[in-house]
């Protein structure tokens, strides 16, 4: 396990394209970036994979990173980490044993249909609420107390 | 092939003006719609394959519009990069990676089809013979009111084989409803005829005689009736316990591989448990209250129909609030389930690992943790038991609005002689039996939902597709030789993740092919295969010259045996477990096939010998003697095909030896697929094949690789340079 000094490594990129990491001078093309905790500790602990999925190194917090390369891996987390953000539950159905959520998001509206809520719905800590649906795509609730009280009510009926 | 989705004429318009291609050639190959478009906001997305093109258009508030469009021609790749939450389509153009959009899983097998197209679209190998144009793929809609209507018909086929006593028990309970009517009608006849007379003791015999007969004869006849009910409930419960254990046995691994333990086994204990309340408890209220409902108010018209006008003004209220409250509970029993599936899973996990919490001494921490789950059970069933209990008496004063209307107009018709006071006890009496059943009906309202959704819980897995044991070109196996061949093997556990690729390999009657590889290089995947636990997507796996996904499933596992890293024995003897795969082996056998496992020597030292029981998964037992009874139990099945799967890993060197003695035996003249890390342990293979990332590297002896050079030498070297540091340490 290596963590990666901060001040010997940064990323670049082509618009469009995978980045680039330069590692006390080394450099690795379409690097893939992931982080290690994404539900604990979201936004910390990033790990870098060459383009052979080989482990390169983890950076512990990239807020010491220089701008552009913090940018670069806040760009790259919100592509490879889809977690549209639930803003509003307009409506809730259940029937045969499924359940349908009308939800805005911060991607846009959407129906996230259940086919077993204890699976799809986790409360991961008190208020944030990780949602996955029949197909395996995810939802977040970050906070609950940032939802109407409607929408808070109507999840309290399920937590 | 057939293409999927047909495309918007307005998109049709604007991809003819954008794409400049002869608009009399442009001929759409392949069109598929996705849900996010290229920015990630969710919006209805299509990629588009035309001869020429590659576009993306995304629908946004003034209609489509295109976000990229590519020629073909500068494709030079296509890949999928499963991401965390979706997926994302990337291509090469003109050597550069770009990412050209994401997707939703819910999406992924029609864009996994939509890269199979690209590649036969783009690159050298590039051709469009078999490609035909696009055609609109039909969409089922299947939606929920018709899956509960499922849910009621199932129930009734259920009941097919068992028609005539439930023919008889409803018209049991038809009788007892029937009888019920006559109570109040001769208090009627009691009040108004025999009691203004003095000297009517003969009839006030009679008539006190009928209601006690009639009381007796009902109770008798509801006696019967619940009695059929019950014991009809409980075959019924019987049948889906039975139907839903057989189904489990031949539900595919996948099935499995989503499902938790503890999930499945609430349905079986619970779950089916509701099929046992809608016979005893639904079907019979409903049959006799519902008949109640009815006679009575048939009776009350006959009697009064103004006063039974207003009998019936709080039904529409009744009604009403009996959906509501159902809509409404439906999401605490749905939550009280749950919680109970989690509490079961959560003592499941605590039982199971008990040797590991009391090693790492954490018994606390458990403890706590199921307390946690405990009190979650305990928060759920009280807000479910609060709300019945607040829905149920508002219910009640509904119903008893009733009362106060007849109470009011009867006494002014009483005052003013237009009714008899014994027609307004009658009236009262019905009133009371008539408001019990409607309540009866009400009250079920809330637990309609719960029994409901663990009916169609149950169903659910007992309509989950089986593997398919007996496929419809089943063609005719005799026992193998044992030539196996590999053409093209390609599979992936989701459809855009392949695990295996291209896999080809011949291996010939009695020969030993070693597997090697990095963890998730693939092996313990071919070896799965092979057994059919999954199918192949491409290519296929040929027995003596028949494709296995033609062979009826349980003779072609017949002829294979397994032996595995670490095995599982059954609760129960040793010879129980040695005789799994053949029922009918003989003393002799089982001891015979003991002996050349180098079991019997350590089966003959336990108390009970062969009849010892093992214990749960065979926790009595010593890793090392595990696995000689899963080779005795190998040698017995003597099957023509056998698969090793790391099955001398973990053991000390004494064991070691002992058990590559047993394997030996086993190996001899059958063909064997064997995986082991250690290399040493493949040191008898004809042939190894290497994979690395799911793919054919090497094969060939273990000194053609060695003289290669390549992965397996450095595997080699790594497990020398392994063994030596773990030698310096012993």
């Amino acid at each position: 396990m290596s963590f990666l000094e901060t001040k010997t490594m940064y990323l670049s990129r082509e618009k469009n394209q995978s980045p680039t990491i330069s590692i006390s001078g080394d450099i690795f093309l379409k690097v893939k970036i992931r982080q290690a905790f994404p539900l604990s500790f979201e936004g910390k602990f990033i790990t870098i994979f060459d383009s052979d999925d080989q482990y390169l190194g983890t950076i512990r917090d990239p807020e010491s990173c220089d701008t552009e390369t913090l940018s670069i891996i806040q760009e790259e987390l919100d592509w490879r980490y889809y977690r549209p953000q639930i803003t509003r539950i307009i409506a809730m159905d259940t029937r045969g044993g499924n359940s349908w959520f009308s939800v805005e998001t911060s991607h846009g509206s959407t129906l996230i249909e259940m086919r077993d809520l204890r699976e799809g719905m986790v409360e991961l800590s008190p208020g944030f609420i990780l949602m996955t649906d029949k197909d395996g795509n995810r939802f977040e609730i970050s906070s609950l107390e940032n939802l109407d009280k409607r929408s808070r009510r109507l999840i309290n009926r399920l937590i | 092939m057939a293409l999927t989705k047909k495309i918007p004429d307005d998109l049709d318009s604007l991809l003819k003006k954008s794409l400049h291609e002869d608009k009399s050639s442009m001929i759409y190959l392949f069109a598929c719609k996705t849900d996010l478009a290229p920015d990630g906001s969710i919006q209805e997305t299509m990629i588009v394959v035309t001869r020429v093109h590659l576009a993306i258009a995304t629908q946004g508030l003034n209609g489509w519009q295109i976000m990229n469009q590519i020629p073909l021609s500068d494709i030079s790749r296509i890949d999928v990069d499963t991401l965390v939450g979706a997926s994302a389509l990337l291509a090469e153009v003109n050597g550069t990676e770009i990412r050209l959009l994401r997707y939703s899983h819910s999406v992924a097998e029609d864009v996994a089809d939509l890269v199979e197209t690209l590649l036969n679209l783009i690159g050298p190998k590039a051709s469009m013979i078999d490609m035909e144009p696009i055609e609109e793929a039909e969409e089922i809609d299947w939606s929920s009111r018709e899956a509960h209507i499922r849910t009621f018909g199932r129930l009734w086929s259920f009941c097919l084989p068992h028609w005539r006593k439930l023919f008889i028990a409803i018209l049991v309970t038809i009788g007892a409803s029937a009888i019920d009517l006559l109570p109040p009608y001769l208090t009627m006849i009691l009040v108004d005829q025999v009691l203004v007379d003095v000297d009517h003791y003969v009839w006030l015999g009679l008539i006190v005689g009928l209601l006690a007969i009639s009381r007796v004869i009902h109770t008798g006849v509801t006696i019967l009736s619940g009695r059929m009910f019950a014991v009809l409930g409980d075959r019924l419960a019987y049948d889906a316990r039975t139907e839903l254990l057989n189904i489990l046995q031949l539900l595919p691994l996948k099935y499995y591989d989503e499902q938790q333990t503890g999930g499945l086994m609430a349905r079986i204990a619970r779950d089916a448990k509701s099929i046992h309340y809608f016979w005893i408890d639904f079907v019979p209220a409903v049959i006799q209250q519902g008949l109640l409902v009815f006679g009575m108010t048939g009776v009350l018209f006959y009697l009064n129909w103004e006063l039974a006008c207003l009998v019936l003004i709080p039904i529409p209220g009744i009604i009403y609030g009996s959906i509501y409250i159902k809509k409404y509970l439906t999401w605490f029993y749905g939550r009280t389930w749950d919680s109970w599936a989690t509490f079961f899973e959560r003592i499941n996990d605590a039982l199971a690992g008990i040797r590991v919490v009391k090693i790492f001494a954490q018994e606390k921490r458990q403890s706590r943790e199921m307390e946690l789950e405990n009190e979650k059970v305990f928060k759920a069933e009280r807000s479910i038991h609060i709300r019945s209990r607040t829905v149920r008496p508002l219910l009640a004063f509904l119903v008893s609005i009733g009362g106060m209307f007849v109470w009011w107009f009867g006494g002014i018709q009483v005052q003013s002689s237009e009714m008899t006071i014994g027609m307004l006890m009658a009236f009262f009496l019905y009133l009371s039996m008539f408001y019990s059943p409607v309540q009866q009906l009400t009250s079920m309202a809330d637990w309609i939902p719960e029994m409901m959704t663990a009916i169609t819980r149950t169903f659910e897995v007992i309509d989950t597709p089986t593997e398919d044991y007996k496929p419809e070109q089943n063609e005719e196996i005799p026992r193998f030789q044992g030539h196996l061949e590999l053409k093209n093997v390609s599979f992936g556990y989701v459809a855009h993740q392949p695990v295996l690729k291209n896999i080809t390999l011949d291996i010939k009657p009695g020969e030993m092919i070693g597997l090697v590889g990095h963890s998730g290089a693939g092996k313990s995947t071919l070896i799965k295969l092979m057994c059919r636990f999954y199918n192949v997507d491409n290519g296929e796996i040929l027995i003596d010259g028949i494709n296995i996904q033609k062979m009826d499933l349980g003779k072609l596992r017949s002829q294979i045996g397994y032996v595995e890293q670490d095995p599982f024995l059954f609760s129960g003897s040793v010879r129980d477990n040695i005789c799994f795969g053949n029922q009918k082996a003989s003393q002799e056998e089982i001891i015979e096939s003991a002996i050349n496992a180098n079991a019997h020597e350590f089966i003959i030292k336990l108390p009970d010998a062969y009849d010892t029981n093992v214990g749960e998964r065979g926790n009595k037992l010593s890793g090392g003697e595990r696995q000689r009874i899963a080779i005795a139990r190998a040698i017995l099945h003597d099957p023509r095909i056998l698969i090793l799967d790391e099955p001398t890993s973990a053991l000390d060197l004494e064991t070691e030896k002992k058990i590559q003695e047993a394997l030996g035996r086993l190996m001899e003249g059958r063909t064997t697929l064997a995986i082991a890390h250690r290399l040493s342990t493949l040191r008898d293979a004809d042939r190894l094949l290497v994979l690395k990332d799911g793919e054919p590297i090497e094969l060939g002896t273990h000194d053609e690789l060695i003289q290669q050079q390549n992965e397996y030498y450095r595997l080699v070297q790594l497990h020398a340079n392994v063994s030596s540091i773990v030698g310096i340490m012993g």
